[in-house]
């Protein structure tokens, strides 16, 4: 069941009015919204319902006995085993294909060829979000940084909840626990938000990542021989477009979703290409998954306490393990590997600067940034490293330019130029509108949705990150 | 002051609770209307006004969004009928899709469909190549 979709509307309508008429019993207003998440998710295939049952309750255990363990020092073998078992889960259904092949190659190489198990393994939509949900609460209650949930319903609840179950953001038991405690209460800006974020992202994700999609990026990089340096850049650059208006989106609907049934999340996106070095790009995109690689990976590898060496050697680590989380390929390792790269040079590079040299204009430093970004997504969309290499030595063929619409053109230009608009433009929006009477704001979010309905092409693509 | 075994938001005393969220005019004028005719006391249970204030807020937001999915249900029939040749056959869907039909052709017959329609026409001669010479 995708956002965008009649179904979906649906849907909510039903749980947002059952949710609300439960407004006064807690505990069966949290019943029924894990009831609705296992329909949503069973939408796709009901067995991984299990997954998601199973997954919950042994998190729920493990994070009660961390909290009853005598000693730190059994508490971190419980916290090391659960870290394990959902590793386990997220390889066996995400990697074991891939490391299978590998294992596979390896052995071709050493004449030592054998027969591997091979299975047809299905990925369970968003398990490496759920997964990763359920490790930060097994460490957050092991660090002393959240008690343990009070039910086990809390914790299906949290881990089960559908705005952010299947593309995040990956919202920690420290957002979501305090909230499940008490009956939430909705307010007008909330709502507000909630509405304009919902047909915010249905724009961006129906009408942009859409039309570039059909139109200009799929076809480009399916082969990119075909295309001369013109297109190929626009493609380029209008992948960077789609793929920050297909995620955001989702999170932004996520976001208005969970406020429209009182919830609040943390924003996953800040105009991300406005950034003006790689270290404030991953400030600004996915910001709940480089959070948690920050919290969960980078920290404890080291961080930055131990000196320049050091600490591009997390650097690298956490980026080439936070490529892997997006794929079982090498082309999302080397995605990684390159923004691992190019935060050293900005590391090293912020020690050694001389002290009297004067810092970069800011507009250089955003063009350096966005291309720098804009070279990592043709790895991270080309399906393997033949394809990126035929993608990247065409840039240099110039010819003429087939693909490239003056539409498309002005798609990739209102893509970039809202990056440039005021931040936090929507809650200042909304804070005006909640004064509206409801049905003039209805009929406003009505029309809005009608015009989306009129220009978004035929029919819509599961989101990007839907794989991950 | 205790409200456990009735609804706070009918109890005459709570007539006139302020709503924080209400236009910044009206806020004021609530604030003076209200202190002059319940009393300051009575707003003192910040429980029970909240719980006033959000109901008010639910409404509203209910309010909205019934109209904005009446709004699409009468002009956005279209994607109703898209959506409902999309659905596997069967007899509910079969139901479903002749519904969205008919529903369909007496909108377009009331011309309430035509603002759909002309925005897309727009769009797509917008997405049209422009032709070479």
């Amino acid at each position: 069941m995708l956002f965008p979709t009649m179904i979906f509307g649906i849907f909510f309508l039903i749980v947002f009015a059952v949710a609300w008429s439960l407004e006064r019993e807690n505990g069966r207003r949290k019943v029924f919204l894990v009831f609705a998440s296992w329909v949503f998710y069973g939408w796709w295939d009901w067995r991984f319902v299990g997954l998601l049952i199973v997954s919950a309750t042994v998190n729920w255990a493990l994070a009660e006995l961390i909290s009853r363990a005598d000693t730190k020092r059994i508490s971190a073998v419980v916290v090391g085993i659960g870290v394990a078992l959902n590793l386990t889960v997220l390889g066996f259904f995400k990697y074991y294909g891939f490391f299978i092949d590998q294992l596979g190659e390896m052995l071709r190489l050493i004449h030592w060829e054998r027969d591997l198990p091979l299975l047809q393994v299905i990925l369970p939509v968003g398990v490496s979000f759920f997964t990763f949900q359920a490790m930060s609460y097994l460490i957050d209650v092991h660090r002393g940084k959240v008690p343990p949930a009070r039910s086990l319903l809390d914790v299906m609840l949290l881990m089960s909840f559908f705005p952010h179950l299947v593309a995040g953001p990956i919202v920690r038991a420290s957002d979501l626990l305090p909230q499940f405690d008490q009956t939430p209460r909705l307010t007008r800006r909330m709502a507000t938000e909630g509405m304009l974020l919902i047909v915010w992202g249905l724009f961006k994700k129906t009408v942009i990542a859409s039309e570039l999609a059909a139109g200009l990026v799929d076809p480009v990089f399916f082969d990119p021989t075909r295309y001369s340096a013109g297109d190929l850049l626009a493609a380029t650059y209008g992948y960077a477009v789609q793929i920050y208006c297909d995620f955001s989106a989702y999170s932004d609907m996520a976001i208005g979703l969970a406020a429209l049934l009182g919830y609040r999340f943390p924003r996953n996106f800040d105009q991300p290409y406005r950034s003006t070095s790689l270290q404030d790009f991953w400030r600004r995109w996915h910001i709940s998954l480089s959070n948690w690689l920050r919290d969960y990976l980078y920290i404890p590898l080291g961080g930055s306490r131990h000196g320049l060496a050091r600490t591009c050697l997390s650097l690298m680590l956490t980026m080439v393990l936070g490529g892997l989380w997006h794929g079982a390929a090498w082309t999302f390792v080397a995605w990684g590997a390159l923004h691992g790269v190019v935060l050293c040079i900005e590391r090293v590079w912020g020690q050694l600067k001389p002290a009297h040299w004067p810092a970069w204009p800011k507009v250089v430093g955003l063009l350096i940034t966005f291309h720098v970004v804009c070279l990592s997504w043709i790895l991270f969309r080309s399906d393997s490293f033949a394809s990126a290499l035929d993608f990247l030595r065409g840039l240099t063929h110039f010819g003429p330019v087939t693909q490239l619409t003056p539409f498309l053109a002005g798609v990739i230009a209102l893509g970039l130029a809202l990056h440039f608009l005021p931040p936090r433009i929507l809650e200042r929006m909304a804070a005006g509108l909640r004064y509206l009477p409801a049905p003039a704001l209805g009929a406003g979010v009505g029309a809005v949705m009608l015009i989306i309905e009129a220009i978004r092409p035929a029919g819509v693509a599961a989101f990007i990150y839907y794989q991950f | 002051m205790s409200f456990d075994h009735h609804d706070p938001e009918h109890d005459p005393r709570f007539t006139h609770v302020v709503d924080p969220e209400a236009p910044p005019d009206a806020f004021a004028a609530l604030v003076d209307k209200a202190r002059v005719t319940i009393g300051y006391d009575a707003i003192e249970d910040d429980a029970a006004a909240s719980e006033i204030v959000a109901g008010r807020a639910l409404r509203w937001t209910s309010r909205a969004i019934l109209v904005a999915a009446l709004f699409l249900l009468v002009f956005n029939t279209r994607s109703l009928v898209t959506w409902s040749t999309t659905l596997p056959p069967n007899w509910a869907t079969a139901t479903i899709r002749d519904l969205s039909n008919v529903w369909d052709k007496r909108m377009t017959e009331a011309g309430l469909s035509a603002p759909r329609d002309a925005i897309h026409a727009q769009y797509e001669a917008l997405k049209a190549p422009p032709r070479r010479p």
